[in-house]
């Protein structure tokens, strides 16, 4: 026995549970979740706030930021600043 | 759990019989020859469900025990061809998956389960991993049995419901756990004993603890990060595995591992660390 009706996700690209330090993402269209540790949560939280869109992202935090790009986590928003996908914390 | 007689399913003048299990809110009808159906309901019999009422499920055994189907009214959901040897394992396993399917509001795990000082602690791994020998482990250390391969919580509650089955001691099994716990064997067909404890749960406990059984490694019991225990979960047979409740067994997981601790174990003999594991499921107790 199977199941395979569609998830329908209108208004989210991600599910998000926040455990302790770490955030866990579920992406809606691929049926996957992705753990973001500490520091990735941190970098994910920070995507889009003004603090964020004036400065220049460090080494670091520039490959947590692709890896997170990667994951469809965040996008790139006029070529430099990221912002996270659209998410409904539960 | 009654056992009826019913006209010859086939040429060879096998008889059939039924046999109806009412187990919590669900019922199982199951139908099959005279000699099998026993075995079948006294591994299921102790099953039960509460908290929803999924619909009734038939399963029904061929005369020649060679193959089995399961359905909703008129509606069959499977098919299974069945081992000659092994046939009540593979039986068991798919109504057990059945019933895991129909579920609406509870979430399953493929896991076991204990409880102790209410404590209810859920053992999850890969098949062989030694799920069911560290079950057994745990009850003869003085913790209560709550599940052996299906493992229901209440996201709602947050609490485990105790599901009776067995524990299926195959050979390999019976040497990690060494001595089985007290109580009796139900059956036993195809080199497995369904071995029934004594001490058992029949009310829901918190579930406060999730262990994680992995297969070799360095022996020892470990803290996990929730977030870790979630994406663990995600790996195993579980109401994550259902396209259909995904969205709403994510939120139930995540509900359910936000108040519990989350362990994982390591070694080649999981069932040798279940002092350890009850140490701190007790170090918790004593915590709260």
């Amino acid at each position: 026995m199977t199941a395979s009706n569609p998830v329908h996700a209108p208004d989210a690209a991600f599910l998000a549970a926040a455990l302790d330090d770490e955030i866990v993402l579920l992406d809606l269209a691929r049926g996957q979740l992705v753990l973001l540790d500490r520091a990735a949560a941190r970098v994910w939280r920070a995507c889009g706030t003004p603090e964020a869109a004036g400065t220049r992202p460090e080494r670091r935090t520039m490959g947590i930021l692709r890896r997170l790009a990667r994951a469809g986590a965040v996008v790139r928003h006029d070529g430099h600043r990221w912002v996270q996908a659209r998410v409904r914390w539960i | 759990m009654d056992l009826t007689p019913v006209p010859p399913l086939d040429a060879g003048g096998r008889k059939a019989a039924k046999m109806r299990l009412a187990l919590g809110s669900w019922t199982l009808h199951l139908a099959g020859p005279p000699s099998a159906l026993p075995a079948v309901g006294a591994v299921l019999s102790g099953l039960r469900v509460d908290g929803e009422a999924p619909p009734a499920v038939t399963i029904a055994l061929s005369s020649d025990l060679r193959s089995a189907t399961g359905a909703i009214g008129t509606r069959t959901l499977w098919t299974l061809a069945l081992p000659p040897s092994g046939w009540l394992g593979a039986v068991v396993g798919q109504a057990v998956a059945t019933l895991a399917n129909v579920l609406t509001r509870l979430l399953f795990i493929h896991a076991g389960a204990v409880a102790a000082d209410g404590r209810g602690c859920v053992i999850v791994g890969e098949s062989g991993a030694g799920k069911t020998s560290l079950v057994a482990s745990l009850t003869r250390a003085g913790a209560t049995s709550m599940a052996d391969d299906l493992v229901l919580l209440d996201p709602e509650h947050g609490t485990i419901l105790p599901v009776i089955i067995p524990l299926g001691v195959k050979a390999w099994t019976a040497r990690a756990a060494g001595t089985l716990p007290a109580g009796r064997e139900v059956a036993c067909e195809g080199g497995t004993r369904y071995w029934l404890p004594d001490a058992r749960a029949h009310t829901p406990a918190r579930a406060a603890a999730f262990v994680f059984v992995g297969r070799g490694g360095l022996p020892g019991v470990r803290p996990l990060t929730r977030g870790q225990a979630l994406l663990a979960l995600a790996q195993h047979t579980s109401s994550l595995s259902r396209r259909h409740r995904l969205e709403e067994a994510f939120s139930g997981f995540a509900r359910v591992l936000a108040a519990a601790q989350c362990l994982t174990i390591g070694g080649r003999r999981p069932a040798a660390l279940a002092p350890s594991v009850l140490r701190y499921l007790r170090a918790g107790a004593a915590a709260r």
